[in-house]
């Protein structure tokens, strides 16, 4: 790259690289979210419906690049995460609109457990004992799921 | 009574001639916070009201009213 076309890229801002760094974890937090639920998903439909083959092949296509995804997430976060002087601090945004984001996800990702922990409350036992190995994976699933997906929503284009 | 906060930092920018990435660079923020906070998705704390009005050399009672509507 010569010094021309370096000039002519802007220098980002730590607001904006916070912005960025952001939405890739959301992005990555929903990923690997699916990848927990898809145990207790698959043991559902396998259960219930005739639809296992086509949830495996499903799961191929989207599994697959998701974790070539993450991959390529985990590495470039931590070497933004070093460039970014306020995020050595664990997760400390400067920016107001990131810190403000980051808060009604969290909500969101506890909600998302105690949402777990009343349907518990309401579904038969059949399926409570189906889904008893799959606890962990289905809690953590979720809250990164909600966590990830409301990150998503609020940075998302259209909402301004 | 129903008390909305509006805003008129669009305007503000219009008129010296800013784009909201410009207005964000300036005082520190992503243009995310701008934009949000241009169509009242999101109530900025006093630290960006004040910023903002400094940067257009005004008050922060000439950027943001209640439009009690």
């Amino acid at each position: 790259m010569n010094k021309s076309t370096e000039m002519e890229i802007p220098k980002l801002s730590v607001a904006e690289q916070e912005f960025r760094l952001l939405k890739r974890n959301a992005l990555v937090s929903l990923l690997v979210g699916i990848g927990f639920l898809s145990g207790p998903i698959y043991t559902l439909i396998e259960q219930y419906t005739q639809w296992a083959d086509t949830a495996i092949k499903i799961s191929y296509w989207i599994g697959i690049p998701s974790v070539i995804y993450i991959f390529y997430a985990a590495i470039s976060l931590v070497v933004d995460s070093w460039k970014i002087e306020g995020m050595r601090k664990v997760a400390s945004f400067e920016d107001e609109y990131s810190v403000h984001v980051a808060s009604v996800a969290n909500s969101s990702a506890l909600s998302a457990v105690l949402l777990i922990g009343l349907i518990s409350n309401f579904v038969t036992d059949e399926i409570l004992t189906l889904l008893g190995s799959y606890m962990f994976e289905l809690i953590f699933g979720s809250v990164l799921t909600a966590y990830g997906a409301t990150i998503l929503l609020l940075l998302r284009e259209d909402n301004e | 009574m129903n008390r909305e906060l509006d805003n008129n930092i669009a305007k503000f920018r219009a008129k010296h001639k800013l784009s909201q990435q410009d207005l964000a660079d300036a005082i520190g923020v992503s243009r995310k916070t701008i934009s949000t906070v241009e169509t009242g998705r999101f109530t900025p704390s006093v630290v960006i009201a004040l910023s903002i009005a400094q940067h257009f050399e005004t008050t922060v009672e000439s950027l943001f009213y209640f439009d009690e509507g």
